[in-house]
């Protein structure tokens, strides 16, 4: 037999997913439960669950600088990953080496990144609630951005369907901004975190302090264990008991026997038929051989993550598409938002001096949308943001050297409980403006030849207006519960550090000012998909990742049945 | 959940994690190299110095922790560039700052004379003008020995309370005047 043909034969798949992370994991199980041969094709190298978490039960003296970061570390191989908060010695291997990942800052931009299989669903925080009904209409409301081409009723059975297999812990709250879904129970406040919400409610009409939500197990499901209570999430869990890829979805699709998953496989380009107006595979490029070879199948899912699949994507040019694959109306790249975490505030609290807890929580409190909602109705910005935080008692001996002794007596103290302490943290919605903006460098290439990712993005008027008011309400509620010292900061950070980068593909009704339609398909080429950030038309101030999980699951579910009519 | 299977689960997972022994072969050998370049005198006197603020009580203290080493590699590897040499200029500083106290260096002082020299440290950190930035030597001593010993393993399960599988959350119970803080893991 012809060699060539078995080559193309065995490179031919029913489904492409690029992308093993937060979507790609789901688009893989979506496909393979359903009947497909689905390929799914991770840029880094492979991390089996539990098996390769190396740090997963370390303790801090058994590693060489108790889990400092070095300065080689934030000066040299990971200048950029080590401003990310979850970055220490522990977890430094599952960030993505800045000196082999080069893109080019036309304003400060950090661009935190995970490459291995499951990608940044290891290192997420886990944080999981459902957008609102207006967060869906914001757009169409304020003329930012353009309309959402789908609203809440078209997402809520899907965020049911992942919060059922995910495993999300929460308490229904019966509040409109970050709607009840399928919970397991919540993880119950301090005895600090209950006076903080009661002073809230007391003083502050319109505003609440709920449980946090996140993707811990609080209850075994499908025969996974639940949390431990060690907060060590970010390494990985040894127990499986959040939400990664590589513990849950990428599990499930390989039961089916319908998945191959090849590592260290990187996504240069689509590649696109003009006659058929299909894409009809994907150029992938070996990441330590650099030899390029191409995989087919009848249907694509784009799920590098935001700003990889849209680097894919300008970098998929033909005739037909000389600015970018499915790019007729120019926005490919354009509306780039973030999460701002700029505003951190804290203070001590002296009352509750018997009162301790027993277990580390991977999650802590939630204050939901306040501004903008309801009755409130602000005259400097428009839409609004949130608060996450938490009180609770650290150790004397962190800053104890700021306190005067040494010898016996002072040993005894610096062993004790440290005093309550509450910190806040805002997260704040941005408008998508067209002015942020991913481009493709004409002429830097990666050691792999891909044109590298300019990214030009910058807070503006909307943003900074928000975090005035941020620093504000949060002093407040802080003050007014009795908290001391309470010192507001502004880290001025970019965007990037919030972790949440969305857009640059979005979804809209109108194919000449969007790229995706309301199924999350290119409004020009039908058998191609995108379901990770980058369809994102607005950014509320939700942590994204549990909407990403919905819209996969919705758009695998519409590809399948769009196949089986023949429609794509 | 019964804790019993957790740690069973433990037991069987540190069984099968392949711990990539290059990585950490490497990275504690690049520890090792990094005391190799310390010299022996300087590790000596901050094993007392640390021992001095957290010394053997109910619980062995600092330098039987060797705290010391701690303090060395993350001053080496850890710290910019100018804050590690000031550093051990600093530590220079001090043991001849000891000397003009007490006519010995700091090493061969008995618990009255070190706690004199402390106190004299101690009160200068306190008369710093508050317009200078970078902690005094006496403040960025005390921070590395409490937090060398505190996650060192003498401290971490002896000194603390050492829970490293909590198995579940309890949010709220009462404590007195004797309980320990819940060693931090990271």
């Amino acid at each position: 037999m012809n060699l060539n043909t078995e080559a193309a034969k065995k490179n031919k798949f029913d489904a492409i997913v690029v992308g093993s992370g937060m979507s790609g994991g789901w688009a893989a199980k979506e496909f393979c439960e359903k009947g497909l041969k689905t390929l799914v094709l991770e840029r880094g190298h492979k991390l089996d669950h539990v098996t390769d978490y190396q740090t997963a039960t370390k303790a801090p003296w058994e590693f060489p600088h108790h889990n400092r970061p070095t300065q080689e570390d934030t000066t040299k191989d990971y200048p950029i990953q080590s401003v990310c908060y979850a970055f220490n010695e522990g977890t430094k291997y599952l960030w993505a080496k800045d000196t082999d990942h080069p893109y080019v800052q036309t304003k400060p931009f950090e661009w935190i990144k995970g490459y291995h299989v499951g990608g940044k669903s290891i290192m997420w925080a886990r944080q999981t609630y459902r957008w609102a009904d207006f967060d869906f209409e914001s757009n169409l409301k304020d003329g930012h951005g353009c309309d959402w081409p789908i609203r809440y009723e078209d997402i809520a059975p899907w965020y049911s369907y992942v919060e059922k297999f995910a495993g999300i812990n929460g308490n229904k709250d019966g509040l409109r901004q970050i709607p009840d879904g399928e919970f397991l129970p919540p993880i119950e406040l301090t005895i600090v975190e209950r006076h903080l919400r009661d002073k809230i409610h007391e003083f502050f009409p319109g505003r609440t302090l709920v449980h946090g939500r996140s993707a811990n197990l609080t209850k075994s499901i499908n025969g996974r264990t639940p949390c431990q209570f060690r907060n060590l999430c970010h390494r990985g869990c040894p127990f499986g008991a959040y939400f990664s890829s590589n513990g849950v979805t990428l599990p499930a699709a390989a039961k089916t026997g319908k998945m191959t998953l090849k590592t260290d496989s990187i996504v240069h380009s689509v590649i696109y038929d003009e006659k058929k107006n299909r894409a009809t595979g994907v150029r992938v490029i070996d990441a330590h051989t650099n030899v390029m070879t191409e995989y087919y199948a009848k249907v694509i899912f784009l799920n590098a993550g935001t700003l990889p699949t849209t680097q894919i994507m300008l970098n998929s040019t033909s005739t037909r598409f000389p600015n970018g694959l499915g790019n007729d109306s120019g926005v490919l790249g354009h509306y780039l938002m973030d999460h701002n975490y700029r505003v951190r505030l804290g203070g001590q609290f002296d009352g509750f001096q018997d009162h301790y807890y027993k277990g580390r929580r991977p999650v802590t409190f939630y204050v939901p949308r306040f501004r903008n909602f309801a009755d409130d109705k602000q005259t400097n910005f428009v839409r609004g943001y949130s608060f996450g935080g938490g009180v609770e008692r650290g150790n004397m001996f962190n800053g104890g050297a700021w306190k005067d002794g040494f010898g016996a007596d002072f040993k005894k103290e610096m062993a004790k409980p440290g005093p309550w302490y509450g910190s806040l943290y805002g997260m704040g919605e941005c408008l998508p403006h067209f002015d942020n903006k991913v481009t493709l460098e004409p002429n830097k290439k990666d050691k792999w030849g891909i044109p590298l990712l300019n990214i030009d993005c910058q807070w503006r008027e909307n943003e900074e207006a928000m975090i005035k008011d941020i620093k504000e309400t949060g002093a407040e509620m802080l003050e007014k519960a009795g908290f001391k010292n309470v010192h507001v900061n502004d880290t001025h950070e970019p965007p990037g550090r919030g972790i949440h980068e969305m857009g640059t593909a979005r979804m809209g009704r109108d194919p000449k000012t969007s790229i995706l339609n309301g199924n999350n398909q290119l409004h020009a080429i039908p058998n191609v998909f995108a379901t990770d950030g980058v369809c994102m038309a607005s950014g509320a101030c939700q942590n994204p990742s549990i909407t990403y999980m919905a819209l996969s699951a919705r758009a695998v579910d519409f590809a399948v049945n769009a196949l089986k009519k023949r429609d794509i | 959940m019964d804790r019993r299977y957790a740690i069973k689960q433990v037991a069987l997972i540190l069984g099968g994690i392949s711990i990539a022994p290059e990585v950490m072969a490497k990275a504690l050998a690049n520890a090792t190299n990094t005391l190799a370049a310390v010299l022996a005198d300087n590790l000596i006197l901050l094993a007392e110095m640390a021992d001095t603020i957290l010394p053997d009580t109910d619980t062995p203290g600092a330098k039987a922790a060797k705290v010391e080493e701690y303090i060395a590699v993350i001053v080496q590897d850890c710290f910019p560039p100018d804050r590690r040499d000031a550093f051990w200029r600093d530590l220079a500083a001090a043991d001849n700052q000891c000397k003009a106290l007490n006519r010995k260096g700091f090493v061969d002082c008995d618990l009255v004379q070190r706690t004199a020299f402390f106190n004299q440290l101690q009160q200068e950190a306190k008369d710093q003008p508050a317009f200078q930035q970078a902690p005094s030597f006496w403040i960025t001593l005390k921070d590395l020995t409490l937090n060398g010993y505190f996650t060192s393993e003498i401290g971490a399960t002896q000194a603390l309370a050492y829970d490293p599988i909590p198995g579940g959350w309890i949010p709220d119970m009462k404590i007195d005047e004797n309980t320990k803080a819940w060693t931090p893991m990271f």
